[in-house]
């Protein structure tokens, strides 16, 4: 490896391990984490947890109240809020409300926020989708991982800047895959970089892997399926979108490594996937309309 | 029982998300279009209209009737033309235009240097007033003029040549009145409604206040013809294509005639040859013979052989 890109990787990892200058995740999604569905856990208890942050209650609120969620009764308060939507979706929601905090205050954030977090968003749905097509079972929520598969970049944007959006810009040109020219010209990636960001949160294994690999799925990593998941997930909004990602276009899924080991891990013969792609869509017009409804709220 | 009658005429009455799921999926499974929510509010209106008309209570009840009634066939057919709204365009779904030129005519064009067969040819079927062949015959002429160009002046990108080519749109339709009007090539402003104002002052003359008629240039690689797809003798007399386009035609046909005139299509494309559907549209479940492609904001089907 070149010299220079050596130092660059010094640096950058230099930077990465010490924990001063990792973003923080809000603490109540990491107590969240551990919550799962089948624990008894009193309505009441969580309301009274999520309430210790009354910003956050306004914003769960309204955007139960929306069109994101479409919901037949009006929300009033938050255990009403986690009746109608249910745990996993409470929690789908706090997350999704709290990567939005991720984003530094103070330095300029040179990539569209407002994509970053509808692409992150959709990501994450797109991977309950396919979970649920090859009726498969995390731990994790699918959703979760497809959400944060992608903070490794809030970091090298706000640390790396210049580096970071040299190596977009000829990924782009070049008609390469991000990931590659990071390693060419970084050393490293963001993948690797969001794996190690989620560590540094205590997050489960598969849920750092989901985001550490979602470019390199290794059939030998025991929690290959949900790389796998997160990996097309990824790769498939990206074609729903309105941005031109030259390296997949022209894709056929079932030439994906990712796809082809998920079809081997179950009994599904017949995908019917231009149904997914159309549900993808969906998603994004959903939240398209909450982002842009809620974009003062959030930024 | 007049009391309830009443009441039920005063209340607005509106689909919830789950009654649009439950008919989306039937429509979806029915005849391979899926209704994205944004367009929930079409389907609204008209499918409240055809409850009343038909005396049913509920969404469910009116999907019943769909799947089981005699008349079904009928209420389905109704409910298509009430709510395929005539979408057609100039640009009709821009994204599908955007991949033919920057990634499939070029795949098709290098194929076609090395065989030494500079011809292209494609199908607009299902024409209807003309905007998709006008369309194609805009971006072709585009792509050809570019690279020429290109050539010319000694750029001369992957070696292929441009110079020599020929392309040729067919355009059929099964309505001779609907060709008439694609013949005559005047348009107004809502068939421009998708299409940039740069293209528009380009290749149309403004013949009127409002109306459009497209350039000669534009014409001459374009010709129409009526044809019935299920026809076997209209299809007999067809070449091969590298293109084809059939967008939001399918869905008018039955299972059986869809797969007929897949079939059909098949055998008339040219060996990796591609077919472009409407961007609602699938073939999920009707044939397996198609490889889907994935590009940006467009599925293609190809004949990969």
């Amino acid at each position: 490896m070149e010299e220079k890109v050596q130092l660059l990787k010094q640096n950058i990892f230099t930077k990465l391990y010490n924990l001063k200058n990792l973003p923080v995740m809000p603490g109540l999604a990491i107590e969240l984490m551990s919550y799962t569905i089948d624990e008894e856990t009193s309505i009441k208890e969580l309301a009274n947890l999520i309430s210790k942050d009354p910003s956050l209650t306004a914003q769960i609120l309204k955007v139960s109240n929306s069109a994101f969620y479409a919901l037949k009764r009006k929300v009033g308060s938050l255990e009403q809020a986690i009746i109608l939507l249910g745990l996993r979706e409470i929690k789908n929601l706090i997350f999704t409300l709290s990567i939005i905090k991720l984003f530094p205050k103070k330095t300029k954030f040179s990539f569209d926020k407002i994509a970053f977090l509808k692409h992150s968003v959709v990501t994450g749905r797109t991977a309950e989708i396919l979970t649920k097509v090859f009726k498969l079972n995390f731990q994790t929520s699918p959703f979760i991982a497809g959400l944060l598969h992608d903070i490794g970049k809030i970091f090298l944007d706000q640390y790396f800047h210049y580096e970071f959006n040299l190596a977009v810009e000829r990924a782009k040109q070049d008609n390469k895959n991000l990931f590659e020219v990071e390693a060419e010209e970084l050393g490293t990636d963001h993948a690797y970089i969001g794996g190690y960001i989620a560590k540094s949160w205590n997050f489960p294994e598969e849920l750092i892997d989901a985001i550490n690999f979602h470019h390199c799925p290794d059939e030998k990593n025991k929690n290959i399926l949900l790389i796998c998941v997160v990996s097309i997930a990824d790769i498939l909004t990206n074609l729903r979108e309105e941005w031109l990602t030259f390296p997949h276009s022209g894709l056929n899924i079932f030439d994906l490594k990712a796809w082809k080991i998920l079809v081997e891990n179950c009994l599904i013969k017949d995908f019917d996937i231009e149904r997914i792609l159309f549900e993808i869509d969906d998603e994004l017009e959903k939240s398209d309309e909450v982002v842009n409804n809620f974009k003062n709220d959030f930024f | 029982m007049y009391i309830e009658i009443e009441k039920t005429k005063n209340e607005k009455r509106i689909i919830t998300d789950e009654e649009f799921c439950f008919l989306r999926d039937f429509i979806y499974d029915k005849c391979g279009i899926y209704f994205r929510i944004e367009k929930k509010y079409l389907i609204e209106d008209k499918v409240i209209e055809r409850m009343a008309h038909l005396n049913l209570r509920s969404v469910s009840d009116y999907i019943y009737y769909l799947k089981y009634n005699e008349k079904k066939d009928q209420e389905i057919t109704v409910l298509y033309d009430y709510i395929t709204i005539n979408e057609t365009s100039f640009f009709r779904n821009e994204p599908q235009f955007t991949v033919l030129k920057e990634e499939i005519l070029d795949e098709i064009i290098s194929r076609g240097n090395n065989l030494g067969l500079k011809y292209l040819k494609v199908w607009s079927a299902g024409c209807s007033s003309g905007e998709e062949p006008y369309t194609l015959s805009i971006v072709l002429n585009d792509y050809f003029e570019s690279l020429k160009s290109t050539e010319n002046k000694g750029n001369n990108k992957n070696n292929q040549s441009y110079n020599n080519w020929y392309f040729d749109i067919l355009a059929t339709d099964i309505s001779q009145s609907v060709l008439n009007k694609a013949i005559k090539g005047v348009y107004g402003e809502y068939s421009l409604r998708t299409t940039d104002p740069k293209i528009i002052s380009r290749c149309f003359n403004k013949i009127s206040e409002k109306e459009y008629e497209i350039k000669n240039q534009y014409r001459q690689n374009v010709k129409f013809k009526k044809l019935n797809l299920l026809d076997n003798n209209d299809l007999s007399l067809l070449p091969s294509f590298d293109i084809i386009f059939c967008r939001n035609v399918l869905i008018y046909f039955d299972l059986n005639a869809k797969k007929k005139v897949l079939d059909s299509f098949y055998n008339l494309l040219k060996p990796n040859g591609y077919l472009f559907l409407g961007h609602s549209e699938s073939l999920h479940g009707i044939t397996s013979a198609f490889k889907l492609v994935l590009f940006q904001k467009a599925l293609v089907y190809k004949k990969e052989v």
